[in-house]
């Protein structure tokens, strides 16, 4: 038997957890002691009980012999006849000594015999026999008739000469042996007591047969209480200990097993017991934890799953709206701003070159939130401008989107999309409305324009939307938005609307000077005030597009050298490739690249005239104040030419002529060439 | 713009064809800046040059310096010669 060390816990005044270290003592050892002792305990008690009911059957026994003494007795000497001649004749007396000692040997007596108590209380025999003969001699005589012995009298003959026992025994010791004596009155005809009879058990006799039988049954005891121990140790070893053990080993790998294996633990039981229901229950209970604990670990896995995906999301939606707005032209001013709600939704906005004179604004929000309303936006907004980039009319645009939307919508999303399209030369305005709010101008005049409303995308594959057009003024702007901005709602559930949004944009009417910037920020600011205190619950977003149409007509060419292919190309096509138009070229591009260099400006201008024989190149730009005409251009030595300096010689020698001007915070500087 | 590089021993011969402009005229920078440690003379052979701004000048000038002086420059365009003289540069550098 194995001894563990087992700890119980316990805690101290102190509060610390002490250990008391526990003995370990196994059911099997425990039960095998209760049944040792109840062995010793019952063996015992069944040797007394069986000992005396031994004792008491030979006294029975004994019983019979005495009363098979006490009728020869009473046939004897029952009459007054037989005791006279008892008295007096010897033959007789012999006779009837004969009998009982054969009654003696017959019966496996000891002794028997007959005698009666005198008035003075002496007992006087009348009769005594021996089982033995030599003793029979003895004992005739010294016991023999008339003769007296001053014995006391024992319990048992005083209750009988009281008349209040019909007989009994006493366990006599004496000089004739350890007896049990089996005394029994002898009547006369009246019913008087005349004589008794006694007959002797030898104690020693019944001992040794008592004692057999005693262990007998000891021995048969004891070997049932081995055979039901074997049998009951078998048994719960088999249906108890093996299972708890087999159970206590499952328990411990079940705590140690990470991955919480189910483990199947049907054993070979042919019935149900206790033992059973708990290999049940914990089978239950291992599989409910295995389940629980796969499950808190999908939820902890989906979990952060989800919040990865909508950050990524939430990332896309973000870096989806444009972050720059250098645009070709300064004929045109953009500005657009998103505030996502906690959540990842659905809105974007969009703003773009289709080609050097036309500007794109497009502003969407899609039906829902989460991932599939973000990457629903990606695709719409991809579509879109796909379709505008290639040539398409704002409305085009719409409906073929809405084509390939409905062609493939597995979630049945939707989106509300306006776009419109600025050409920067003629202020013409054109757009397309696919479900959204109606946009907002502003600037000369604060309105909302009274747009077709149209069919969001991805619901119909019928037409969303048609082409409306609008000519913008100089200093007119366009407000567009979502319904985050309108739909906000403050403390009292009262929406921002879109009359606070027509005022709040109103209010900013310088809008040239204070940039588009302000107009945006001012909106999303006063939404933000408006709903204070509680959660956004919508993204809130708002693009707008400012036509300021303050640019000499010209190419818009952007402040980069790779752009001066543009006005190379224009020159040499113009001027034809020759030495002359490469000198022209040269001019060009060294007036160009100090522009890219030195200006900083964000807005460069070309634009050329040319008459018959002679060519002019206009550059503008809104960069630093540089007079090239005026300009110190030293006459470097051969070693410094390295380091650059030539570009305005070069221009003042291959120029014909050079015109600066300096207007409206811009660098206007004509060069003539004259053809050869 | 392309560069057709051949060496002779220590001498390499530059080929330019095409416009040296700003925008090209890095990747004959770039040559110069490869050119082998052992290379002490170089020609520019120009035949199939078009054009050239100053930022094409710098260039030859450096290269000038570079090769203390051994740089010849061959089959000049007459109107890419003109910019040379525009600039000075025929007055160092030897053309053949």
């Amino acid at each position: 038997m194995s001894i563990k060390g087992n700890y119980m816990e316990g805690t101290n005044s102190n509060g610390t957890v002490i250990k008391r270290k526990k003995r370990r003592v196994s059911i099997l050892t425990r039960i095998s002691v209760i049944f040792l002792l109840a062995a010793v305990v019952s063996g015992i008690c069944s040797a007394v009980l069986i000992r005396r009911y031994l004792v008491q059957d030979e006294a029975r026994k004994c019983e019979l012999a005495a009363r098979t003494a006490e009728i020869s007795a009473e046939l004897i000497i029952g009459s007054i006849d037989a005791a006279k001649r008892m008295k007096t004749d010897i033959v007789f007396r012999d006779y009837v000594h004969e009998l009982f000692r054969d009654l003696c040997k017959a019966a496996g007596l000891k002794y028997i015999y007959i005698y009666r108590f005198r008035d003075d209380g002496i007992r006087e025999f009348i009769m005594t026999a021996a089982g033995d003969d030599a003793e029979d001699e003895y004992v005739s005589k010294v016991r023999g008739f008339g003769k007296t012995s001053d014995t006391p009298i024992f319990d048992i003959e005083k209750e009988i000469l009281e008349g209040k026992s019909e007989g009994g025994y006493e366990f006599v010791k004496n000089k004739y042996g350890d007896v049990l004596s089996y005394i029994i009155p002898i009547n006369d005809k009246n019913g008087d007591i005349v004589a008794l009879v006694g007959v002797d058990y030898s104690m020693a006799f019944i001992n040794e047969r008592v004692s057999d039988s005693v262990e007998t049954w000891i021995i048969i005891i004891v070997l049932m209480f081995i055979l039901a121990f074997v049998a009951s140790r078998i048994l719960i070893k088999a249906s108890v200990l093996k299972p708890l053990l087999m159970l206590s080993e499952r328990m411990g790998r079940f705590i140690e097993n990470n991955e919480y294996k189910y483990e199947n633990s049907e054993r070979n039981s042919h019935f149900e017991d206790e033992v059973s229901d708990i290999e049940k229950s914990f089978d239950r209970m291992t599989q409910d934890i295995s389940g629980y604990l796969k499950e808190i670990g999908n939820l902890n896995f989906e979990k952060a799953q989800n919040e990865t995906q909508l950050s990524v999301a939430k990332r896309i939606q973000n870096g989806i709206v444009p972050e720059e707005f250098s645009l070709l032209s300064d004929s045109c001013e953009t500005y657009g701003l998103m505030l996502p709600a906690k959540s990842v939704g659905g809105d974007f906005y969009d703003i773009f070159n289709i080609d050097d004179k036309r500007v794109c604004m497009v502003i969407g929000d899609i039906s829902g939130k989460s991932v599939s309303a973000a990457l629903f936006m990606v695709m719409v907004k991809m579509y879109v401008k796909e379709n505008l980039q290639t040539g398409m009319s704002p409305a085009e645009a719409l409906n073929n989107t809405n084509l390939d939307l409905c062609r493939s919508n597995p979630e049945n999303m939707f989106a509300t999309v306006f776009v419109c399209v600025l050409d920067m030369n003629t202020g013409e305005l054109t757009y397309a409305n696919a479900g959204h709010n109606k946009p907002l101008l502003f600037g000369n005049r604060n309105e909302y324009i009274e747009v077709k409303t149209g069919m969001p995308l991805g619901m119909f594959t019928d037409p969303v939307a048609e082409n409306e057009k609008l000519r913008l003024k100089k200093g007119d702007g366009i407000f567009v938005y979502t319904d985050g901005v309108t739909e906000s709602i403050n403390g009292d559930s009262i929406q921002f609307g879109e009359t606070r949004l027509n005022e709040t944009v109103a209010t900013k009417k310088d809008t040239a000077s204070e940039g588009l910037r302000d107009v945006v920020r001012t909106v999303v600011d006063s939404v933000m005030t408006f709903a204070e205190g509680l959660e956004q619950f919508d993204d809130i977003t708002c693009a707008a597009l400012y036509y300021s149409k303050d640019a000499d007509d010209g190419i818009v060419i952007k402040r980069d050298m790779k752009s001066f292919a543009i006005i190379r190309n224009t020159l040499l096509s113009v001027m034809g490739d020759n030495d002359n138009s490469r000198n022209a070229v040269l001019a060009c591009e060294e007036i160009f690249a100090n522009i890219v260099s030195y200006s900083g400006a964000d807005s460069i201008h070309f634009s050329f005239e040319k008459s018959e024989d002679i060519c002019y190149v206009s550059f503008s730009d809104n960069g630093v104040p540089f007079d090239p005409v005026n300009a110190a251009a030293p006459d470097k030595e051969f070693e410094d030419l390295d380091t650059g300096g030539m570009g305005i010689m070069l221009v003042r020698m291959y120029s014909d002529e050079m015109i600066y001007s300096r207007k409206d915070n811009r660098n206007n500087l004509m060069l003539k060439f004259v053809k050869a | 713009m392309t560069i057709q590089k051949t060496i002779n021993g220590n001498e390499a011969v530059l080929s330019l064809e095409g416009w040296l402009d700003t925008v090209e005229s890095p990747k004959l920078q770039a040559e110069l800046d490869n050119l082998e440690s052992n290379i002490d003379s170089l020609v520019l052979d120009l035949a199939g040059l078009q054009y050239t701004s100053s930022s094409g000048i710098r260039q030859i000038v450096s290269a000038y310096k570079k090769m203390k002086g051994a740089l010849v420059i061959r089959n000049t365009s007459e109107g890419v010669m003109g910019v040379f003289k525009a600039t000075g540069l025929d007055k160092k550098i030897s053309f053949e």
